[in-house]
């Protein structure tokens, strides 16, 4: 067992140093600075509101879209289907910087289409509702997506024969089996919608529309009114675990009916309206998605020729030594998190392991940022190296490693344990031998995936921000702040191929995995 | 008399073709379907549902064309090898969603509904959810499901196929005495043996989508 209580404690090390013990001093400095009246007398309350109504309305956009979207190409055959699908499973992975740039240049004033007039109301409320959407509707997409591939098919079918009309059978038995999957992705939209950062920074255009998360950078970086800031990042923690703990992700394995992917529900009869929808499709997802990123393609490629490729090589090799940095860490805890729940017979430990495992899907890195900045405040290095940077970006990347992990781990029968056990292999043989080799697609599809949740992240970056670490998306950031908007999509072209790149063996791997 | 005739049907799937030249059940009577795997057993009651489109040929029933219908209006029930029963349904649930797919009145359905679990022995189960009762038994609500919205053909896809011994031989039981009271047209589609010399009147053997030999159970 020494293996097991090992790779515990790796796990336990890091997460108490950068994880919990940050959190309770952040609640220590809140409480003990003042009373509970006095703190909530400090908070904005319209920053508030506007920060959970922005991310309610942008939930409900992008779950409306994902689980139409879902259904109509899990039920419909049509021209381009599956090369729309990966489109539309590409969003969700670009970083929000990308998102933004490649909005403007479509629906800015000076965008293929906003110069026509077409986005003169990009900023403020639009603005973030739709990069919200184009963000997150594709999480719903393949959750919902996922779901009804899983679905076993056979009850509908029965319920046909029982004489159930379509529209019957799909509220009353295909529906009651997405609720649970529509429910939980758009858990995981509000949290990403009610953290998001840099898309109200950029989108929101102003002070009316300031979230929580620009409020906490705010006074942090402008302000330097930490007291506001620890108050502000209590409230966020608070809300967002209190909506974390309706978040249930499904049973790992669902069993398939064979032949039920062929079989549709609704019939592939050519008619009006299923004609109307494909174009209504087809149009939507060029317009909010394909027209945005070969916006950002074509405007890229030409400002490439006038970009200084000395500062953008820099900034490729900031990116990606932070990325490797954060892959490294990431798969590491969450390997160990994930190894010692597979081999631990303690109930109560396993279960706070998957406790703390999903605990940062309710921490954004601004408050994992600023909570690491007050634990260690004496710790310059930490701050002035990338390690703090490090810290917040790998406990991003832990909730989605370990449920990479576990489901591999799960999948892992007990008699082939028990099998390697009567085959004399200790445990640590049995991770050598038997373990890494089986995990070893696991273990690529975590690094990428830290790699890529790295090479997207600007929170954390700015918070920390100093001039030599100036990553892509930060380096995109300042030009857009300048207006350079020609060199910015140059530096967002080449982010644009990284996450491609990453996106591709993300995908590569998952699929054999 | 009522009877379920299937002429000159042809089902094309991928690389496989079921080809049935002529096939007819009367009512009151169990026709049993046997043949290796990938033999077309399966296709063939898809095919009478409607859930694999007919390339050629065409069902009847009563002398009316039902293969041209949806399976919604084609009033052919089924049972597959899993009961598939609706898991966010309890029994009673289960048993009456035909019945309310059928505009029934609740207390009416509810009525019917109890009157045939118990039929099946299943009455003390009703308030159960299909996760809290046995794989029997649950094939046996299936089975009541099916026969309650009466329904004049009844296609069983391997039904059996899952049970054990004692469960096998009541649900058998069961069926048996459902088609003959309410004078079903029963396809049974079994690779045991048993199930057919139990159940059916005649029986076909298909072969790779070919049916190699019709004949009664008693010769």
């Amino acid at each position: 067992m020494i293996p097991v209580y090992l790779a515990l404690l790796i796990f336990a090390v890091p997460v108490v140093t950068i994880l919990y013990y940050p959190i309770a001093l952040l609640f220590l400095r809140a409480l003990g600075d003042t009373t509970l009246v006095k703190l909530l007398s400090i908070i904005p309350w319209e920053v508030v509101l506007f920060t959970y109504s922005q991310a309610l309305v942008s939930s409900i956009g992008s779950v409306l879209i994902g689980s139409f979207l879902a259904v109509f190409f899990h039920e419909t055959d049509f021209w381009g289907k599956r090369y729309l699908a990966r489109i539309c499973e590409i969003t969700f992975f670009l970083p929000s910087i990308l998102v933004v740039l490649s909005l403007v240049g479509v629906w800015g004033s000076r965008g293929w289409l906003g110069r026509w007039g077409l986005g003169q109301s990009l900023y403020g409320w639009p603005g973030i509702l739709l990069a919200h959407v184009f963000f997150n509707f594709s999480l719903v997409f393949k959750t919902v997506g996922q779901a009804l591939s899983e679905i076993d098919r056979t009850e509908e079918k029965v319920a046909l024969s029982l004489g159930a009309s379509r529209w019957y059978v799909f509220f009353n038995v295909t529906w009651v089996k997405l609720r649970s999957a529509v429910l939980q992705s758009s858990i995981l939209v509000f949290l990403f919608c009610s953290s998001s950062f840099l898309i109200i920074l950029m989108l929101g255009g102003g002070p009316r529309f300031n979230s929580l998360e620009t409020a906490i950078y705010q006074a942090v970086k402008i302000d330097l009114d930490i007291p506001v800031a620890v108050s502000l990042a209590v409230l966020q923690l608070v809300v967002c675990f209190v909506v974390q703990l309706a978040y249930k992700p499904k049973a790992v394995f669902s069993k398939v009916s064979q032949g039920s992917a062929q079989w549709k529900l609704f019939p592939q009869q050519k008619s009006f309206i299923r004609w109307a929808l494909v174009v209504l499709v087809w149009l939507t997802i060029f317009s909010q998605v394909i027209l945005p990123l070969m916006n950002l393609t074509l405007s890229g490629m030409k400002g490439l020729t006038t970009c200084n490729w000395i500062d953008l090589g820099m900034a490729i090799l900031r990116s990606l030594d932070l990325g490797i940095r954060v892959a490294l860490v990431s798969t590491l805890i969450s390997f160990c998190a994930a190894y010692g729940v597979r081999h631990s017979n303690h109930s109560f430990l396993n279960a706070m392991v998957h406790f703390t495992c999903t605990l940062p899907i309710a921490l954004s890195t601004m408050v994992l940022g600023l909570a690491i900045t007050i634990a260690f405040s004496q710790a310059d290095w930490l701050r002035e190296t990338w390690w703090a940077v490090v810290c917040v970006q790998s406990l991003s990347v832990l909730p989605m490693g370990f449920r990479i992990f576990n489901e591999s781990f799960s999948r892992i029968e007990v008699e082939i344990y028990r099998t390697l056990e009567s085959l004399g292999a200790k445990k640590h043989l049995q991770l050598f031998y038997f373990e890494f080799p089986y995990l070893k697609k696991t273990l690529a599809l975590v690094l990428v995936t830290g790699l890529g949740v790295s090479l997207g992240e600007s929170g954390a970056v700015m918070l920390f921000e100093s001039q030599a670490k100036t990553t892509l998306p930060l380096w995109l950031f300042k030009l857009m702040g300048k207006y350079q908007f020609e060199e910015a999509q140059a530096v967002g072209v080449v982010l644009l191929a990284l996450t491609l790149i990453i996106f591709g063996l993300r995908e590569k791997w998952q699929s054999s995995n | 008399m009522a009877e379920l005739k299937l002429e000159n049907i042809k089902v094309k799937r991928e690389s496989f073709n079921l080809e049935i030249p002529l096939l007819c059940v009367s009512a009151g009577k169990i026709l049993g379907v046997q043949g290796k795997s990938g033999s077309g057993k399966s296709t063939l009651l898809n095919a009478i549902a409607g859930f694999e489109p007919l390339e050629e040929g065409t069902i009847l029933f009563e002398g009316r064309i039902i293969s041209a219908m949806p399976t919604e209006l084609r009033r052919v029930a089924i049972v597959f090898q899993r009961p598939a029963l609706f898991s966010h349904l309890n029994v009673l649930d289960n048993v009456c969603f035909g019945l309310k797919v059928q505009g029934m009145r609740l207390a009416e359905r509810q009525k019917k509904g109890r009157y045939w679990l118990e039929r099946f022995g299943l009455g003390h189960l009703s308030d159960r959810f299909p996760h809290e009762i046995s794989g029997g038994e649950a094939q046996r609500v299936a089975l009541a499901r099916s026969v309650v919205v009466g329904f004049p053909v009844l296609l069983l896809d391997e039904p059996f196929s899952a049970l054990d011994v004692e469960s096998k031989v009541k649900c058998r039981m069961a069926v048996k005495e459902v088609v003959k009271e309410l004078s079903l047209a029963v396809i049974l589609v079994s690779h045991d043996a048993e199930d057919i010399q139990s159940l059916a009147d005649d029986y076909c053997l298909l072969e790779l989508g070919k049916m190699i030999k019709f004949d009664s159970v008693k010769k």
